[in-house]
């Protein structure tokens, strides 16, 4: 069935819309040709007017940006769940991040984790200038890590070992981090990515 | 003390049954023969209960083919317009397997439970 003007405008505006939308993807003229290309099939419909079924097709696709999102978010929390890389984790988690609240909660395990491991490597960093004053204190206030406590009474028991344990706890705090949010995404795959309605 | 939840409402708890299976429903569809976009609706509204939304399922079709389980082709229809073919890749194939005895395994395990419940038609 062949639309009118103003429904075959409406369609243009819709595709123009998305490929906008999709700007920087990589299959981004494959995508809309496959949009249109459904649009199309769903005119072959002969049973209703070309306008209703237009304006049920585009309400099923979604705006042309929320459509283009899910194709990102599925093509990003893809490559970010076998990743290592904390600037893809984050940028997927951030993303995830946008459309709900376990994508909320993942982002900010990545990034306590990672400013964790930030300070552990801060800190081993800074040692040699503040020998006296950083690393890992017991004594009558408890024990930590970092700055000396105020008040003396404190004994540092790590010594010339501070610098490789706390790049050592860097470390597990960036590969326990990236695989627990990996796990996360991954079960996002599985149970919560797909979004089907009953 | 712990607050007590609301159980979920049983149309949501079968809305998340149907959101966990629809990759595999999406896969099972393609064992047969390569199909397109609308097709595979079809097919998953017709052989099942699910009814998914364009918008949701092109951006997965497309998430399994980046994910290398399947491949498209585009056809010409002989409709005047092409359509985008998708079929199961080997790795797609063993995946599906892998999926179904998966899901028949939970199944007859549930099923077991279940017995004591029995519900008949």
């Amino acid at each position: 069935m062949t639309p009118d003007m103003k429904t075959a405008d409406t369609i243009d505006r819709y595709l123009l819309r998305f490929r906008l939308a999709l700007a920087g993807a990589k299959d981004k003229e494959e995508l809309v040709s496959e949009i249109r290309s459904h649009i199309v099939e769903r005119l072959e419909d002969h049973s209703r007017p070309v306008d209703e079924i237009v304006h049920d097709t585009l309400s099923a696709l979604g705006t042309p940006e929320i459509l283009a999102t899910r194709y990102r978010t599925e093509g990003l929390l893809e490559r970010a769940s076998t990743t290592m890389s904390p600037l893809l984790l984050l940028r997927a988690t951030m993303r995830w991040a946008m459309t709900g609240i376990r994508g909320f909660f993942a982002f900010w395990v990545l990034f306590l984790g990672y400013f964790m491991a930030a300070g552990f490597y801060v800190s081993a960093a800074l040692k040699p200038f503040f020998a006296d004053r950083l690393g890992f204190w017991v004594g009558d206030h408890g024990f930590g890590i970092m700055l000396r406590p105020s008040g003396g009474g404190d004994t540092e028991i790590l010594g010339m070992w501070f610098a490789p344990v706390t790049l050592a706890l860097g470390c597990l705090c960036i590969i326990g981090t990236t695989k627990f949010v990996r796990w996360l995404i991954s079960k996002r795959r599985r149970t919560n990515s797909t979004t089907a309605t009953a | 003390m712990a607050i007590p939840q609301p159980a979920p409402a049983p149309d949501n708890w079968s809305a998340q049954l149907r959101k966990g299976s629809l990759d595999l429903a999406i896969l099972a569809s393609l064992w047969k023969k390569p199909l397109y976009g609308l097709e595979v609706l079809r097919s998953l509204e017709d052989g099942s209960d699910l009814t998914v939304a364009e918008g949701t399922l092109y951006p997965i079709l497309n998430r399994l083919r980046v994910e290398g389980l399947l491949e498209s082709e585009w056809v010409d229809s002989g409709t005047g317009h092409p359509r985008k073919y998708y079929k199961l890749t080997d790795a797609g194939r063993r995946r599906v397997k892998e999926m179904s005895r998966a899901w028949a395994e939970f199944s007859d395990k549930l099923n077991g439970i279940l017995k004591s419940i029995g519900l008949k038609g």
